[in-house]
């Protein structure tokens, strides 16, 4: 056999630059998303404010400017990023889990069963003030995501099938959320409900930070420890335990931890669609369909993405906050569009 | 490596797709299991890997039975070429063969050198070299089934298990693949169909409705009478005067009623 040279494949830049490149892109999104609004705060405000609060720095600012951009914009800001990386990185975890292109949480029903779980708690008390909205999101956003996809595997675990069951599950919940908030809220919790539901940062404070950043980097650090599972999935989960994949173990924790990410958010800011399912895609372009990378980038496309789709909301209509969900949606579908397209082409 | 199955069973729903299955396969052996269609040769290879639930029997690793072994610890021993496995991502050759490393790697011993210079390895045994960059969806089907089998070359097993590995492959490649694998220094157990290509296995075993009927070198198991028998058609050896071996010529029943071996 003649002597053959296999081209190596080297980098062209130090892959150290990629994660600074991406912690910058981070900070500049969250700046923006803190100096952008309806009262625009000017960017040296800004970083005063960010400096008398982190470094205990005594700079002259305006109470209500600071105000409004330590009590109000930066939490929400940090919490919009902290979901658009949860649902991205949970539309990474299903979409390799399941092996279907148009997985995503809300697709899949689980932002609906998620959605079911934390107005049981809030409208109907249930589980007596002991469980928090989280937890009920938790719980309803498992049950939802179980029942799709026995209902999948018994309609014969197609790729279409679990986008019907899908489909089946978010009505099915969705219609309960409905019934709970007719029989039992009244008007004024009704409209508040179906606003929050749309997708909304409006009501963010501090403490949901504590809710939202563990849970979306519990959730990063599991996608990133089990990258090369999820790569070893590409050829159907039988090929990934040929390949040493303890199969069940990573589904169990993978999609623990997308229903956690999935969960924490909608209890916070209601149900946002497309992050999950056009975000990835989108990162397949730019970084390949390999996790090590995907995992990475989707989580920070996603940040990226949510802070500046926040942003629009609170300036598209002056006076007025779009629901952030209506945004993504304005955004993702036509998003979703050129995936069903593309997918056709490459069929 | 060595390989020993001892009453293999398998059943689906009230169905026996194996039914206890015996046998022991050495060090560097290349065994071949043939059988018609739906006769639970892809079944039992998927026993062999210990890669279905509910199985009866048990396989043994070199002594260590299999149920005992993580499924990294299998996958470091064993690889499994299937038929048919696909991807919908836009995987290239080189991210598919480096799949094979898995087994190999965790998060604290990532792919280094070492991986890449397998993997490498991997590519010119299969002549893939000229195809690492190319994209799955762009593949044709003998293209894709040499992705796997190098794929199955990166996992460095002591066993390869491979489904109707020369499927979909023009005959050039059938035989390269075949020569490939013969050459390779490892334990080789495969499922094929063409029974002249069976021949050149060191040993074969015959499936029927489950059960393995025949075990034994090519010669003593491929006999026109049991072909006829468990095949359904007669054939009339050959003898090819180049390298001096047999091989088969098959005829349909209904075409050569009054063959030498005829089971009516």
């Amino acid at each position: 056999m003649t002597h053959m040279t296999v081209p190596a494949t080297r980098p062209a830049v130090p892959a150290i630059i990629w994660p600074v490149a991406g912690a910058v892109i981070l900070v500049l999104a969250v700046l923006g998303g803190v100096a952008i609004g309806e009262t625009a705060l000017p960017f040296d405000l800004v970083l005063k404010v960010l400096a008398n609060n982190l470094l205990g720095a005594s700079h002259q600012v305006n109470a209500i400017d600071a105000g409004i951009l330590w009590s109000y914009r930066l939490p929400r800001v940090l919490v919009a990023a902290a979901c658009g990386a949860g649902l991205a990185l949970s539309g990474v975890v299903l979409q390799s889990l399941v092996r279907n292109a148009l997985a995503d949480p809300y697709l899949l029903g689980v932002s609906a069963g998620a959605g079911t779980g934390a107005v049981a708690v809030t409208i109907l008390g249930l589980g007596g003030g002991v469980i928090g909205m989280s937890v009920g999101a938790f719980i309803g956003a498992a049950s939802s995501f179980a029942m799709v996809v026995i209902l999948a595997r018994v309609a014969g675990g197609g790729s279409a099938q679990l986008v019907l069951a899908g489909i089946a599950g978010s009505q099915l919940f969705n219609a309960l959320t409905s019934f709970l908030i007719t029989r039992s809220a009244n008007a004024e919790q009704a409209r508040g409900i179906m606003y929050w539901l749309l997708g909304n940062l409006s009501g963010v404070r501090w403490p949901d930070t504590a809710l939202a950043i563990p849970a979306a980097a519990i959730g990063l650090l599991a996608c990133v420890w089990h990258a090369r599972a999820m790569d070893a999935f590409s050829f159907g989960a039988s090929a990934a335990a040929s390949l040493g994949v303890s199969v069940r173990k990573v589904q169990v924790v993978l999609i623990g931890a997308t229903t956690l990410m999935t969960a924490t958010m909608v209890s916070l800011v209601g149900s946002i669609g497309f992050v999950g399912l056009v975000i990835p895609h989108a990162m397949r372009f730019v970084v390949g369909p390999r996790h090590g990378r995907l995992v990475l980038a989707s989580a920070l496309a996603g940040a990226v993405f949510l802070i500046a789709a926040d942003i629009i909301s609170r300036i598209l209509i002056p006076g007025r906050v779009v629901p952030i969900g209506v945004v993504t949606a304005l955004i993702g579908a036509p998003g979703f569009a050129m995936i069903l397209v593309r997918n056709r082409r490459q069929a | 490596m060595k390989l020993r199955a001892q009453s293999l069973g398998w059943t689906s729903g009230r169905k026996t797709v194996v039914d206890d299955v015996s046998l022991e396969i050495g060090s560097g052996e290349t065994f071949g299991i043939v059988g018609p269609n739906g006769s639970g040769k892809s079944t039992l290879l998927r026993l062999l890997t210990g890669l279905l639930p509910r199985a009866s029997g048990q396989v043994y690793l070199d002594d260590s039975p299999l149920t005992q072994l993580s499924r990294r610890a299998i996958a470091q021993r064993v690889a499994f070429v299937e038929q048919m496995a696909d991807t919908t991502e836009a995987l290239r050759v080189r991210d598919a063969v480096e799949l094979g490393r898995t087994p190999w790697l965790s998060a604290l011993a990532p792919f280094g050198p070492e991986d890449r210079r397998i993997v490498n390895d991997a590519l010119v045994a299969t002549d893939l070299v000229h195809l690492t960059d190319r994209t799955w969806s762009t593949l044709s089907g003998g293209e894709r089934q040499r992705a796997h089998i190098a794929r199955a070359v990166a996992q460095q097993p002591g066993l390869l298990i491979l489904d109707e590995p020369t499927n979909h492959l023009d005959i050039h490649h059938q035989l390269s693949l075949l020569r490939l694998v013969s050459r390779l220094s490892v334990t080789v157990v495969m499922a094929l169909h063409d029974l002249n290509q069976a021949l050149r296995c060191d040993r074969l075993g015959i499936m029927e409705q489950g059960r393995l009927v025949a075990c034994g070198s090519p010669a003593q198991v491929l006999t026109p009478q049991r072909i006829a028998a468990i095949f359904r058609v007669h054939v009339t050896p050959l003898h090819d005067p180049l390298d001096n071996t047999t091989l088969f010529r098959f005829h349909a029943f209904e075409d050569t009623p009054r063959h030498p071996f005829s089971v009516r």
